[in-house]
């Protein structure tokens, strides 16, 4: 399913116009609609479900695991799989090694320990079912609020366990919420002059180039990458698009935040 | 819109690229390999045309004041016929060649292909070539690093892949808008063309970066730097 | 009663059910109108399964085009975070999941008026997202409610249910704890009818107590077929009334 050459044409015409004519009537600032729900899932310790009004959705599962972390030092496992690719096509394999090193960046493993000698191990498993336009801004904030839905058993045998070896046990009914920031990733496009927040599929299309920022703890930090959002109508952008962009973070990334946090 | 293209003729499988012979005069610069390990100067040896069933190859090594070195080769094939549906511009594909890449993980060389597919998209001028592909492979001979405590980096090694996939498409005499070059400054990679007033690709993995405009600026200026090495090899 | 006995002489098993009760059962349809075509949401017991059909479609290569019929592929994606335990592999080649897929497009190959649509491919992904025995049978209904919201002509429901012989007694709708501790078959049914479109049989069943297990795995079917029309005419009138407003 693809645009026309005329269609395409119109279309850009209209997104390099002062301010852009999106099709949604969306601002340049403006998200599509987005449905979160969390904890569906009795099995896993934290779960979300997000629909992108363009059709686009996303399942994540938080699932722990007690693991000796003296023995087992790798305590975040991250795993995405979209719907339609290959789990060795380019978008999967990148999509996941981008997502699981910012993971490893931005949760603190030592928020995972439970004594000093066990931990938790925290199992993300991204689900795309269907992805129009790129889904990496989708299965962050997808990843943000499972992980901000995140309930750990309880603790309650000592936590000192260095000279008497004991096993972790558990509190049988209460938990403890899981204490982890993640980051959230949007996503740019660059048409002509104009930067346009979440682009739809027919917009990554017309789009010259695209960039993906990231918000963490309040600031826009790395990675910042710039993406191919299509193949055939890239082109370079220069210093003042990733200013603007930057720009536009700052200044509704905190609504964002606090509409996912809200939403539980 | 999978139309197949009925109205070309495809040429047996094997044909090959007219080549005409080249005058004999190769004269390599040698000014890179004269800096030594010692100089602790930055220093670049390019050389093109060394793959010879390749359209177009280049050859560079980079060492750095640290003396980390980094060996590159890039190959581009192409442009050749596409089977299947009609395109109407050329499709670039950039891959690694296995070796010596044990110290990275697959995901994340994926990564740098989309990365670098991306940016090349964005300087060749792709309408030029219609249902053809351009196949580009690079191997990275050797990458070593002087601080072995350090974690191994992919993003050390990408401004000399940009560098090297460049000299290799204007070796094989495939159009390019302008020269890209790329500086990198501590883990951001910038990618240029056009005397730095465009960005074809950025890259930053730095979680200390504040100033998105000093750091652009910092790798601008070591873009103008490798971009000037080009240059002057090209002459 | 102890926690682990599977059928208890009061005639109790262990989720507190008898032999001959099903698990509860709430589904759902256009669940998902802008990622599919069609689409369904299911909760057998503790099984949770995302149906989405997509098509009738262009196939995506020449050599799938079929030109007498429809071609209907099944995927399923059996979810890593879908047991209790998190599997380390994917189940996506393996043999079981294999299997699975063939059986079920077999099933529906003869349940669907494929003739009507020729030149086209349907795609049936199900995506399990939590696994408590009988998945066969959950998905049988899941991509029976998916294919009835594309719209794609079908003779009648097709739905299913497993049984296990626990002795001499068979168990309706079993668990996944169940499952483990006794053989079972899979039933999927046509209708209200007695007519079998699956016959799944894994484990070892006495040929003498095979009828009825059929008998109650039939039984169920037909409950589960009414809880399922329920479903989609509760669906439909809203429906109608969404247009009519």
């Amino acid at each position: 399913m693809g645009l026309s050459i005329t269609e395409k044409s119109f279309l850009f015409d209209s997104l390099t116009l002062d301010p852009p004519l999106r099709t949604d009537g969306r601002g340049s600032h403006q998200f599509r609609p987005i449905e979160v729900s969390t904890d569906f899932l009795p099995n896993s310790n934290g779960s979300s479900h997000v629909i992108l009004s363009g059709g686009s959705e996303c399942i994540v599962s938080v699932k722990t695991k007690v693991v000796d972390h003296t023995v087992e030092s790798e305590l975040l496992v991250t795993d995405v799989d979209i719907q339609g690719h290959r789990d060795d096509s380019p978008l999967v394999t990148s999509m996941s090694s981008l997502i699981s090193k910012l993971l490893k960046q931005t949760i603190d493993q030592k928020k995972l320990m439970l004594t000093k000698r066990y931990s938790f191990k925290l199992y993300i498993d991204v689900l795309v079912l269907a992805s129009k336009s790129y889904p990496v801004s989708m299965i962050s904030f997808a990843i943000f609020s499972a992980l901000k839905n995140t309930w750990l058993p309880k603790l309650i045998s000592s936590d000192d366990d260095l000279e008497v070896e004991e096993l972790p046990t558990f509190h049988d009914y209460d938990m403890v919420k899981l204490d982890a920031d993640a980051p959230l990733l949007f996503t740019f496009a660059i048409v002509g002059d104009s930067v346009l927040v979440d682009p739809s599929f027919e917009e990554s299309l017309v789009s010259n180039n695209g960039l993906l920022i990231t918000w963490y703890k309040d600031r826009a930090t790395s990675p910042i990458r710039s993406v191919g959002l299509n193949n055939d109508n890239v082109k370079g952008f220069s210093q003042h698009h990733l200013e603007e962009a930057i720009k536009l973070i700052h200044k509704y990334a905190p609504d964002v935040e606090r509409a996912l946090v809200s939403s539980d | 819109m999978s139309v197949q293209d009925r109205r070309r003729i495809l040429g047996p499988a094997e044909a090959k690229p007219l080549r005409f012979a080249v005058d004999s005069e190769t004269s390599i610069p040698e000014e890179g390999r004269t800096d030594d390990k010692k100089t602790g100067k930055e220093s670049v040896f390019i050389s093109t045309d060394l793959v010879t069933n390749a359209n177009g190859s280049s050859y560079l090594e980079y060492m750095d004041g640290n003396s980390d070195q980094v060996l590159v080769m890039s190959s581009v094939f192409g442009p050749r016929p596409l089977r299947g549906s009609f395109q109407s511009k050329a499709s670039v594909s950039i891959q690694f060649k296995e070796v010596t890449l044990e110290h990275f993980n697959t995901g994340e060389i994926k990564e740098i292909c989309t990365f670098l597919t991306n940016v090349f998209n964005a300087v060749i001028n792709i309408e030029k070539y219609p249902k053809s592909g351009i196949d580009i492979f690079i191997d990275l001979i050797q990458h070593s690093n002087s601080n072995p405590a350090e974690e191994e980096n992919i993003i050390k090694i990408l401004p000399t892949c940009i560098n090297s996939i460049t000299m290799a498409l204007v070796d094989a005499g495939i159009e390019i808008i302008d020269l890209v070059s790329a500086g990198s400054v501590d883990n951001s990679v910038v990618a240029f063309i056009r005397n730095g007033h465009e960005i074809v690709g950025i890259w930053s993995d730095d979680d200390k970066v504040s100033d998105i405009s000093r750091l652009i600026e910092d790798c601008r200026v070591k873009y103008l730097q490798n971009k000037q090495t080009l240059v002057q090899y090209l002459r | 009663m102890s926690r682990f006995e599977i059928y208890s002489p009061e005639g109790l098993r262990v989720d507190g059910r008898r032999w001959n009760e099903l698990r509860s059962f709430n589904c759902s349809i256009n669940t998902h109108p802008n990622a599919a075509d069609g689409s369904s949401y299911l909760e057998q017991g503790n099984n949770k399964i995302i149906t989405l059909v997509t098509g009738p479609q262009e196939p995506a290569s020449r050599s799938q085009v079929n030109t007498k019929q429809a071609s209907l592929s099944v995927t399923i994606n059996l979810t890593k975070f879908a047991k209790m335990e998190r599997s380390k592999s994917s189940h996506k080649n393996e043999r079981r999941t294999l299997e699975w897929q063939t059986s079920l497009v077999r099933t529906f190959e003869k349940n669907l008026m494929l003739h009507l649509y020729p030149r086209t491919s349907i795609d049936v992904q199900v995506h399990v997202l939590q696994l408590d025995g009988g998945i066969l049978g959950a998905m049988l209904n899941g991509i029976t409610l998916a294919l009835i919201d594309a719209g794609i002509a079908m003779y009648d429901f097709v739905s299913g249910v497993s049984v296990g012989l626990y002795d001499t007694t068979p168990l309706l709708d079993l668990n996944s704890l169940e499952e483990n501790a006794m053989s079972s078959v899979t039933i999927g049914t046509v209708g209200k009818s007695e007519k079998l479109s699956l016959l799944l049989v894994e484990d070892k069943v006495p040929l003498d107590r095979l009828e009825s297990v059929m008998a109650i795995g039939i039984a169920g079917t037909h409950r589960i077929r009414d809880l399922m029309d329920k479903e989609l005419r509760k669906h439909g009138k809203t429906r109608v009334e969404n247009l009519t407003n």
